[in-house]
């Protein structure tokens, strides 16, 4: 389930693609899976008594603000102790959300009446979550989400984002470190900027709008692998993490989207990231640099022998301007990944022993007030063609294309109704699709006849 | 996966022991270091030494103690306000009302809640931290505009009868008894604050109310932009 969000989030240039064997073999969409989970969180809200736009920006999930990014560091403990004594329960640590919407493509069929994206129009229920999220004690804090996602045939429920984290901080020589023990179940969910995949632009997307077939894997691993690591925050300027990911099962299936899983990880998987922030006046900045190296088995349902090897590195970068009435973010990441098909190539799953992907992001936010909020984003996903994993054929059975370069864009608008409520209009749109600038299915298919507009009303309570 | 059975109890033991150390190395904070209140709650947006950066907060650094403990106290008494406001729109109206009356909306959103789970001993702690630590520096605007707040700030307005601020907060803002410091304050903080004294939704004294109602934007604009500057 897990899986179907995160391809669903690659398919706007977001993140993912599973390449294991299976997962291969889906060059396109993944339909009717749930929308990405990025969410307030209400509990955390009755906990500290504040209104979602403390902590994120406009009280537009889920971008932060420079105290929502320190409540998330310090290990969600700000506000009211859950327990009080005498006094019973503060506070109820619990919140539920769902999110319903529409899209319309703009060529839903292709030119000989084949359905490309279902339900046209059709209104669409897509998830139902309750959360949990609270302060466990006053160095230590938790938030857990179980999704009623409504794939079809029919709604099934499995655990969305979690992240658990313990804190302290020290004093030496004048100098403040922060130091945190962190477990979650999607690589850079830990991660307090919107720079990255975790918590990056678009923030939803619609279950049934098209994507490209390549996103690097430190993007393509929520719910199927979960970490345990360690971070340091110096002087609430330099942070660095260390952390390692093994698949979501044992110990860690209470935080798994599903065993077996579609991408199985072997092993402990390195992560790292480092980044330098600094504020001046209201203004943020922040460069980093994230990585991961992860060992994958070519088929998940079967997890042993020889391993593909995947190796990301990146830079990320964010601006943040927090006026009273005007904000604005502007972030960016690139990311490459490596990859050896040391498992797949022998297995002749890929037409190459090696390959790489290349990702770029780009996309900027103005928010007026608490109530709207605009975005747009840039994405490019590139890498090197391989005719078994990105193979397009024509209907004469000719290859088009072995190519997964997908370059577009994705417009957004938000209107925040109250606290509880927000509606969104998302235009999602391609100038290449699988390497292709025209005839993508050889009937003469665009990229553009792939643009989809997306209508959503989100509920937090 | 024994491996990862071995890895997650030397996990969970690693965690347990952090978590067991915390409340000791808490304790051997010496002297010097912030309250815990404040390196875990208030610096967040304050800043650990009071000179906030953003600047629709406040600067705490050098204000009076019992100024920052009178405006706790404040955001104790206002209702927290409800995280389910559209229950509350459409079944309790009256009650949104009431949590609509009495603080700032930007108080209302970011500290009412805050100061509802300080205890009192921890909002006596921020308090004397705070007034104990040095202002920053001031940061300048337009030139002209610093003057124009210099010239209101100085004389007020005689002949719309609003008196001198300095008459209350001092010749550089600095604060006197009952009126809090404003100098080298931020700007953002000061304005939205001078508006909600006009728009009469923040408790206060009557001097306020009568003075900002004669203001307008240019002037708050001015005011704030000089006493940042201090």
């Amino acid at each position: 389930m897990e899986t179907a969000i995160r391809r669903r989030k690659a398919a706007t240039g977001n993140s993912t693609g599973s390449r294991s064997l299976s997962g291969l073999m889906l060059a396109l969409v993944i339909l009717f899976g749930m929308v990405p989970a990025a969410h307030a969180l209400p509990s955390y809200s009755r906990q500290t008594g504040q209104a979602c736009s403390s902590c994120h920006v406009g009280g537009n999930w889920p971008q932060l603000t420079p105290w929502g990014r320190f409540f998330k560091l310090s290990g969600y403990t700000a506000g009211k102790s859950l327990w009080g004594g005498k006094a019973g329960v503060k506070y109820v640590p619990v919140g539920v959300f769902g999110q319903v919407g529409a899209t319309w493509a703009a060529q839903p069929n292709d030119s000989q009446g084949n359905v490309v994206v279902p339900q046209n129009g059709s209104p669409q229920a897509y998830e139902f979550t309750a959360e949990l999220g609270t302060k466990l004690t006053d160095f230590a804090g938790i938030f857990y989400e179980y999704t009623l996602g409504n794939t079809q045939p029919g709604w099934k429920g499995t655990s969305g984002a979690a992240d658990v984290r313990a804190v302290h901080f020290f004093h030496v020589g004048g100098r403040e470190l922060l130091v945190g023990i962190d477990s979650n179940n999607n690589p850079t969910d830990q991660d307090v900027w919107n720079s990255l995949s975790g918590w990056g632009y678009p923030y939803y997307a619609s279950p049934q709008s098209l994507g490209g077939p390549a996103s690097p894997m430190i993007s393509g691993l929520g719910g199927q692998a979960a970490s345990i690591g360690m971070y340091a925050l110096l002087n609430r300027q330099v942070y660095a993490e260390f952390s390692a990911y093994h698949v979501a099962n044992d110990f860690f299936r209470w935080m798994s989207a599903g065993i077996p899983t579609d991408t199985y990880i072997d092993g402990f998987n390195p992560y790292w990231r480092v980044y330098w922030t600094k504020e001046h006046g209201s203004q943020t900045f922040m460069v980093g640099t994230v990585g991961m190296h992860s060992n994958i088995f070519p088929n998940a349902a079967t997890p042993g022998g020889p391993t593909d090897a995947f190796t990301d590195y990146g830079v990320d970068a964010q601006y943040d301007y927090m006026g009273g009435r005007n904000k604005a973010s502007v972030r960016f990441r690139y990311i490459r990944e490596n990859q050896s098909w040391d498992a797949s190539f022998p297995l002749g799953a890929s037409s190459t022993p090696n390959g790489n992907i290349r990702s770029l992001n780009v996309n900027g936010t103005y928010t007026l007030r608490n109530q709207w909020a605009f975005t747009g984003g840039y994405f490019a996903n590139d890498g090197s063609s391989n005719a078994n994993l990105y193979a397009v054929t024509g209907p004469t059975g000719g290859l088009l294309s072995a190519s997964p370069n997908t370059t577009g864009y994705t417009l957004e608008v938000d209107r925040n109704l109250t606290q509880n409520l927000k509606l969104t209009a998302q235009y999602n749109g391609f100038f290449k699709f699988n390497g292709l600038t025209g005839n993508i299915d050889g009937l003469g298919r665009t990229p553009g006849d792939n643009n989809t507009f997306w209508l959503s009303m989100f509920m937090a309570f | 996966m024994k491996t990862c059975n071995r890895f997650s109890v030397s996990v969970l033991g690693g965690a347990l022991a952090l978590l067991l150390i915390s409340p000791l190395a808490s304790a051997q904070n010496g002297p010097g270091t912030a309250p815990r209140i404040v390196t875990w709650n208030c610096s967040g947006c304050h800043g650990v030494k009071g000179n906030a950066q953003q600047r629709r907060f406040p600067k705490l650094a050098a204000l009076d103690s019992a100024y920052i403990e009178q405006r706790i106290a404040a955001f104790q008494a206002a209702p927290t306000p409800p995280v389910d406001e559209l229950v509350y729109r459409l079944v309790k109206p009256a009650a949104m009302k009431k949590v609509n009356v009495g603080s700032t909306p930007e108080a209302r959103a970011d500290m009412v809640g805050i100061a509802h789970a300080a205890t009192p001993d921890e909002a006596k702690a921020s308090a004397a931290w705070y007034s104990a630590q040095k202002p920053g520096r001031g940061q300048s605007a337009g030139s002209a505009l610093i003057e124009s707040g210099k010239a209101l700030f100085a004389n007020g307005i005689p002949d719309k009868g609003v008196v001198a601020c300095q008459t209350c907060h001092g010749t550089q803002g600095e604060g006197a008894a009952a009126a809090p410091r404003l100098g080298g304050q931020n700007r953002d903080y000061l304005a939205i604050q001078l508006w909600h004294f006009r728009a009469g939704d923040r408790q206060h004294p009557t001097e306020m109310t009568s003075s900002t109602t004669r203001f307008d934007g240019e002037q708050i604009r001015a005011i704030a932009a000089f006493l940042e500057s201090q």
